[in-house]
């Protein structure tokens, strides 16, 4: 779903055609999220379909013809829309969540070694998510410069990204830190 | 230290300075008091024209005749106030000297020594002669040579003979005789310096030598004669070490309470240095906690304490010290000759007692300093 | 090397007693930088307290590179605390009325180190911090990020070789508690000292090689970090 919208935002700048589209989403996500063509592909013929966007050929003189999309007003509508929907949140989020379902079910020593590993996982996340915004701050190898953007925009909200994510790790970690101390207490 | 612990500190420290030279002027008077008192032979009388403490001059005449009311076996002089507008020379050279008119017999009413020559005498002074005596202060200061060379308002005299200088005696009621006097036959001395005219407050006094009689006698005998004369001048017979009486002892006793106040602000200094310095301690607790952090020893920190209020104590001496100045200024026009009290010896123990009770009340502080728990102190609040 | 074993520290007495340490056995190695993390009143300020030889635990031993501590006495205490552990406070604890240079030369005071010497040594320190352009200035004309670079420069002063923060961070936005973590992980990887960080912020404990848990003055959770980071995952479509 997520491909979807970008790629219509995407279109709202510029006409693109499928590789830069698939380019600047990459971008957007900082290299951390790959796009395969096939899912390019898949994703730029059902927005064509729902006649959110549409294509033209370009004729070129000594390359193959390529095919350029553009947004269609249909198009911009239904991005708006998305923009403006309602916030959610899923209770059930990650795997853990579906873990700590079995919780009263399950013996209370694998309780406690399931939290405490999750413990070091979330420790080794806040790591590597320090590492990735202290990298961000100063401009080293791993953030990329977008051509349809500016690079500083492209840094600023993965930025956010990242910062939301650190932020949510170290909830988490309190979370489970707490959790610990009373299974701790219990015993 | 928080500047105003600082302030407060210095001000303290230099009242203390100011009360502790108070104390040492007054200490100093005493003494000087004291030895006067001692020093004086209780039979010389002054006899003098005047009332309480205000005195009126005499005219000569007058002084020869109360003279001539006492018995023969009393010896006397009459002696002058200094005539300032006698320009001395000696060598040539302009010399600010006490000008004094005395009779012959001067230095046998004090027991004065003549340290060099003779005293002149009763036919030199009747005719009139052109003689002086020296102190022996002035003697080894000018030497034979340059005071032969000595003139008055142009006029020469040869000086014919030296006294023992030095303050303590001979006592007037406008103060002992400096070393800087020179004694002149009082005839002479009126006649050249002031043209024979009576002058207000020119002839000070009659002293007396009079040993088997008492003062009793002596205002005896000055009254017998009083009675006869018509408009008669109120005259005065005191003890020698009774002039200035009723205006010294209410003097000794404003002298008195000076030191008692002094003394008190003193211990007040001490005090005061103690508690802002203890204050202090309290609000750098902190600080003093993150210093044994470091590593410091209680000695360090005691140190370092001593170190400030030492440097507000210096600070607060020297404060202190133009402040005493001032003081003094001002007790000298209220008490006059009796306040010879600031000096270098004041200043310099002011300084040295500030600084004594700077190191000496740093102790308590140290202490608590030395008591504080770094543990404690450091403690975050969340 | 620290060496603790039974530590167990009491404060008060009778029914007010409080255990703040509970038998705490623990090996710091050089190298090493390790968090100690745990909720208030668990412990960790008295552990790192008595580590440092501010406070003396009420039974156990304790061996610093295998001399007993409780043995010292206050004057060689002071002396460890001057030249071999370095404390970090979480308010800084700068002396607002010295320049930043003096303010690096105090441990100098206390110690035998020669006056022409002084100036040296702490603009090494500062630069260690990356702050020497900043030694004339105050404390009040300065960053948290900075007072607290000056901080750690102080504790740098005699070279030490233990180096003790009390909740470095806690004063301090996140991205300058990134940059000051980062000087304390360099100086246990890079200058071999042994690093011990009391810490509730989990970014800063992420970064240590040990993390310590502790709760009612036990240690109940000891474990290292092994790897630098994770894979992560995003979603299919």
């Amino acid at each position: 779903m997520a491909v979807k919208h970008l790629f219509l935002t995407l279109l709202t700048q510029n006409e693109l055609h499928g590789y830069e589209l698939k380019n600047g989403f990459e971008d957007l996500a900082g290299g951390k999220w790959p796009l395969n063509f096939g899912q390019v592909y898949q994703t730029l013929s059902r927005l064509e379909r729902d006649g959110f966007i549409e294509s033209y050929e370009v004729i070129q003189t000594d390359k193959p013809d390529k095919k350029v999309y553009r947004v269609t007003e249909a198009g911009r509508k239904h991005l708006q829309d998305w923009f403006k929907a309602e916030d959610n949140w899923n209770l059930f989020f990650d795997e853990l969540a579906l873990k700590i379902m079995a919780f009263d079910l399950i013996d209370s020593e694998e309780a406690l070694t399931i939290l405490r590993s999750y413990r070091s996982f979330i420790l080794l996340v806040i790591k590597s998510l320090t590492r990735m915004l202290t990298e961000m701050q100063q401009g080293q190898p791993g953030t990329s410069t977008s051509p349809t953007g500016s690079a500083n925009a492209t840094k600023s909200s993965l930025a956010m990204l990242v910062e939301r994510n650190l932020h949510r790790a170290e909830a988490d970690l309190k979370w489970v830190t707490s959790m610990i101390e009373r299974w701790q207490k219990h015993d | 230290m928080k500047p105003l612990y600082r302030t407060l500190l210095v001000i303290g420290i230099a009242m203390g300075v100011v009360a502790t030279s108070l104390i040492f002027g007054v200490g100093q008077v005493m003494v000087m008091h004291m030895q006067e008192r001692s020093g004086y032979d209780s039979d010389v009388y002054i006899l003098h024209h005047g009332s309480g403490n205000t005195i009126y001059g005499m005219p000569l005449d007058l002084a020869r005749e109360i003279r001539g009311w006492l018995p023969e076996d009393i010896t006397a002089s009459v002696i002058s106030s200094d005539a300032h507008d006698a320009v001395v020379r000696i060598d040539a050279e302009v010399w600010d000297a006490d000008v004094i008119g005395v009779d012959a017999d001067f230095p046998a009413v004090f027991g004065m020594d003549l340290t060099n020559g003779r005293f002149f005498t009763k036919e030199e002074q009747e005719n009139r002669r052109r003689v002086c005596v020296v102190t022996s202060d002035l003697m080894a200061l000018f030497g034979e040579d340059a005071l032969e060379l000595l003139t008055v308002n142009g006029i020469e005299y040869k000086v014919i003979g030296t006294v023992q200088g030095d303050a303590g005696t001979a006592r007037t009621p406008f103060g002992n005789y400096s070393s800087n006097t020179i004694f002149f036959p009082i005839e002479v001395w009126y006649e050249d310096f002031y043209q024979g005219e009576f002058r207000h407050r020119l002839i000070m006094q009659l002293a007396v030598h009079s040993p088997g009689y008492s003062k009793a006698d002596l205002a005896r005998f000055v009254s017998q004669n009083l009675i006869h004369m018509e408009d008669a001048p109120a005259i005065k017979v005191s003890a020698s070490n009774e002039i200035g009486y009723s205006s010294w002892v209410q003097d000794l006793l404003i002298l008195t309470g000076i030191f008692f106040v002094a003394f008190i602000v003193f211990l007040l200094a001490g005090l005061n240095i103690i508690q802002i310095a203890s204050a202090n301690v309290y609000d750098q607790q902190r600080v003093f906690g993150l210093k044994v952090a470091l590593g410091a020893l209680p000695r360090h920190l005691a140190g370092e304490i001593t170190g400030e209020i030492t440097a507000c104590a210096l600070q607060g001496g020297y404060l202190g010290i133009v402040l005493a100045g001032i003081v003094n200024t001002v007790m000298n026009q209220r008490v006059g000759q009796y306040w010879a009290a600031f000096n270098v010896f004041t200043a310099i123990a002011g300084m040295l007692l500030s600084l004594l009770v700077g190191w000496i009340t740093a102790i308590i502080p140290a202490r608590q300093a030395a008591k504080i728990d770094p543990v404690l102190v450091l403690r975050e609040e969340r | 090397m620290i060496e603790l074993v039974d530590i167990t520290k009491i404060y008060g007495q009778g029914s007010n007693a409080v255990k703040a340490l509970d038998q705490i056995t623990l090996q710091l190695k050089p190298n090493e930088m390790t968090a100690v993390m745990g909720p208030s009143g668990s412990g960790k300020t008295t552990l790192l307290n008595i580590i440092g030889c501010l406070d003396s635990a009420t039974s156990g031993e304790y061996y610093l590179d295998g001399r007993e501590v409780a043995k010292l006495d206050l004057k060689a205490k002071a002396q460890l605390r001057n030249e071999v552990f370095g404390f970090v406070f979480q308010a800084f604890n700068l002396l607002p009325d010295k320049t930043v240079l003096d303010n690096v030369m105090i441990p100098f005071r206390y110690s035998c180190r020669p006056r022409r010497e002084w100036k040296q040594r702490a603009m090494t320190a500062l630069d260690q911090t990356g702050i020497a352009d900043l030694a004339d200035r105050y404390p009040d004309q300065l960053s948290g990020g900075q007072q607290q670079r000056v901080a750690i420069a102080r504790a740098l002063a005699n070279d030490p070789k233990v180096i003790l923060a009390d909740e470095p961070t806690g004063n301090l936005d996140s991205t300058t508690g990134r940059e000051i973590v980062a000087i304390l992980k360099s100086l246990a990887e890079k200058q071999g000292k042994i690093v011990v960080v009391v810490t509730h912020d989990g970014m800063v404990a992420s970064q240590a090689q040990r993390i310590l848990q502790m709760m009612d003055g036990r240690i109940i959770d000891d474990s290292k970090i092994d790897s630098d980071s994770v894979v992560f995952s995003h979603p299919s479509v």
